[in-house]
C-alpha cells in the first residue's frame, strides 16, 4: 500500500513501537452496543474494544505496534452476544493514528465476514475495555508500562 | 501564544498579502507579532523591506545555523518582527530529507523565541514539501485564502488531506480557522463558492471578503500595510475586520 514518505515520522525508527490510535467517525449505535476494531497482523486477529469519545464524537482505541508495520483492520458492532454489523477490511501502516469513517458492509458481505470471524474466533484474542483502562494503576506504573511497550523490552 | 500558517498550494491567492496585513492589524491591537517568511520567493520580505538583503534568514533558522533571535528583523512600518525569507529555502528539502526529526526543525527553532510573542504568522510556500510540513508542525492553526474566480474544491481537498497526513503520520493535530475569500470581484461567484465549501467540508468562510483592489498592489510597492497606505479602502477595512475576527 502506497504512502507519502513526506509524512513518515523520521524521529521514530522502524524498530521502535508507536502508539497507533484508531479513530472511527460516523458510527451511530444503540444503547448497550459495543464497538470493536479487529486488527489483522500476519494473519493473527485481535479484537480491541473501542471507547466513545464524546467531545470529538468518535470511537477510539490505541495499540502499540512496530512503526510502519503493515496491517489490516476493520470495525464491528456487537449487540449482546451477537455481531450485528461490520465495516470492510482496510489496509494500512502502523503510525500515530489511523482515521476512518464508518461504512457498513452489505448483508451478504456481512454474512461472509461473520463466517470468517466465527472460524477465527478460537485463535483470536479480545481486548475489552476493562483491560485497556488501567484503573487503579498509579501514574508511575502506567509510565513504565508505556515505556516497556514502546521499546519492546 | 499561537502560531498560524497561511497556506494554499495554489499560488496567486494573496497568501502573502493576507499574512502581512493580518499580522499588522494584530500588532496595531497591541500584540507582539512575529512573521516568518517561509517562501523561497520571499514575497513577504520584499513587500516589507524592499530589496534589502539580510545576513540571516529563515533558511538559517530552519537549518539551525544560527539562534532564532539572530535572524529576526524589526519592521517599524508594519509594527512586527520578521524572519526574512530567502531563495536558498528552495534547497531545504534536499538538505533536511535525511535528518532525524526533519519535520520539527522550525518548531524547535521558534521554541527559543516564542515566549517573546503573542502570535506567530507563517507565510508558507505554495509547494508541498518538507518546508511546508515544518510550518504545519510548528502551527496550531491554518488559514486558507482562496480566490473564487480560480476556485477549485480540489485545492481545499489537498490541504485537508495534508492535515490528515500530518495527524496520522506525524501525530500533530492542526485546526482550520477557516477560509478567507481574496481578490473577489463577482458576488454571485462568491455565494456559490461559500455554499459549496460549507456544505462539503463544514469549514468556516469568513464574512470579510478581500476585494481585488489596486490599493493592495500599491501598498506592496510602497512597502506599507494596506491599512496605513489606504486606510479608508475596502481592502483595509476587510483585513482589519478579518484580523479581529481571527483574534476571537
Amino acid at each position: 500500500m502506497k504512502s507519502n514518505p513526506l509524512f513518515h515520522d523520521s524521529s521514530v525508527s522502524q524498530d521502535s513501537n508507536v502508539q497507533t490510535k484508531f479513530e472511527l467517525m460516523g458510527l451511530k449505535t444503540f444503547n448497550g452496543d459495543r464497538v470493536f476494531m479487529r486488527l489483522n497482523l500476519n494473519d493473527e486477529n485481535t479484537f480491541y474494544e473501542m471507547s466513545y469519545n464524546e467531545d470529538s464524537d468518535f470511537y477510539e482505541t490505541s495499540v502499540w505496534l512496530k512503526h510502519r508495520r503493515e496491517l489490516s483492520y476493520n470495525f464491528l458492532v456487537k449487540r449482546g452476544d451477537d455481531w450485528v454489523s461490520a465495516s470492510p477490511q482496510k489496509e494500512g501502516h502502523a503510525m500515530h493514528s489511523i482515521l476512518d469513517h464508518w461504512f457498513a458492509l452489505s448483508d451478504l458481505e456481512f454474512k461472509e465476514e461473520l463466517g470468517f470471524i466465527e472460524k477465527k474466533v478460537e485463535s483470536s484474542k479480545t481486548i475489552e475495555l476493562e483491560e485497556t483502562e488501567a484503573k487503579g494503576s498509579s501514574n508511575e506504573e502506567e509510565f513504565f508500562d508505556n515505556l516497556i511497550k514502546k521499546w519492546d523490552l | 501564544m499561537s502560531t498560524l500558517s497561511i497556506i494554499n498550494q495554489k499560488g496567486g491567492v494573496a497568501k502573502t498579502t493576507t499574512a502581512i496585513n493580518v499580522a499588522h492589524v494584530w500588532a496595531k491591537l497591541g500584540k507582539r507579532v512575529l512573521l516568518v517568511d517561509l517562501d523561497p520567493q520571499a514575497s513577504a520580505t520584499k513587500s516589507i523591506f524592499g530589496d534589502q538583503e539580510f545576513e540571516h534568514t529563515s533558511y538559517d533558522l530552519v537549518l539551525n545555523k544560527v539562534p532564532a533571535k539572530n535572524a529576526i528583523q524589526k519592521s517599524e512600518d508594519f509594527g512586527f518582527d520578521v524572519v526574512p525569507g530567502d531563495i536558498l529555502l528552495s534547497g531545504v528539502d534536499i538538505q533536511l530529507s535525511a535528518q532525524f526529526g526533519r519535520e520539527k526543525f522550525l518548531k524547535k527553532a521558534l521554541g527559543t523565541v516564542k515566549s517573546k510573542y503573542d502570535d506567530i504568522v507563517i507565510d508558507c510556500s505554495p509547494t508541498l514539501g518538507l518546508l511546508t510540513v515544518n510550518a504545519l508542525m510548528a502551527s496550531k492553526d491554518i488559514l486558507i485564502p482562496i480566490c473564487p474566480e480560480y476556485f477549485s474544491l480540489k485545492g481545499i481537498e489537498l490541504i485537508l488531506g495534508t492535515l490528515k497526513n500530518i495527524k496520522t503520520g506525524l501525530g500533530h493535530t492542526i485546526g482550520v480557522k477557516g477560509i478567507v475569500i481574496t481578490r473577489y470581484r463577482n458576488r454571485k461567484v462568491i455565494k456559490s463558492v461559500i455554499d459549496e465549501v460549507e456544505e462539503r467540508y463544514g469549514l468556516k468562510v469568513f464574512k470579510d471578503f478581500i476585494p481585488d483592489n489596486i490599493v493592495v498592489e500599491e501598498a506592496h510597492h510602497n512597502h506599507l500595510p494596506v491599512s496605513r497606505y489606504a486606510p479608508r479602502s475596502k481592502a483595509a477595512k476587510s483585513y482589519e475586520s478579518l484580523a479581529k475576527e481571527l483574534n476571537t
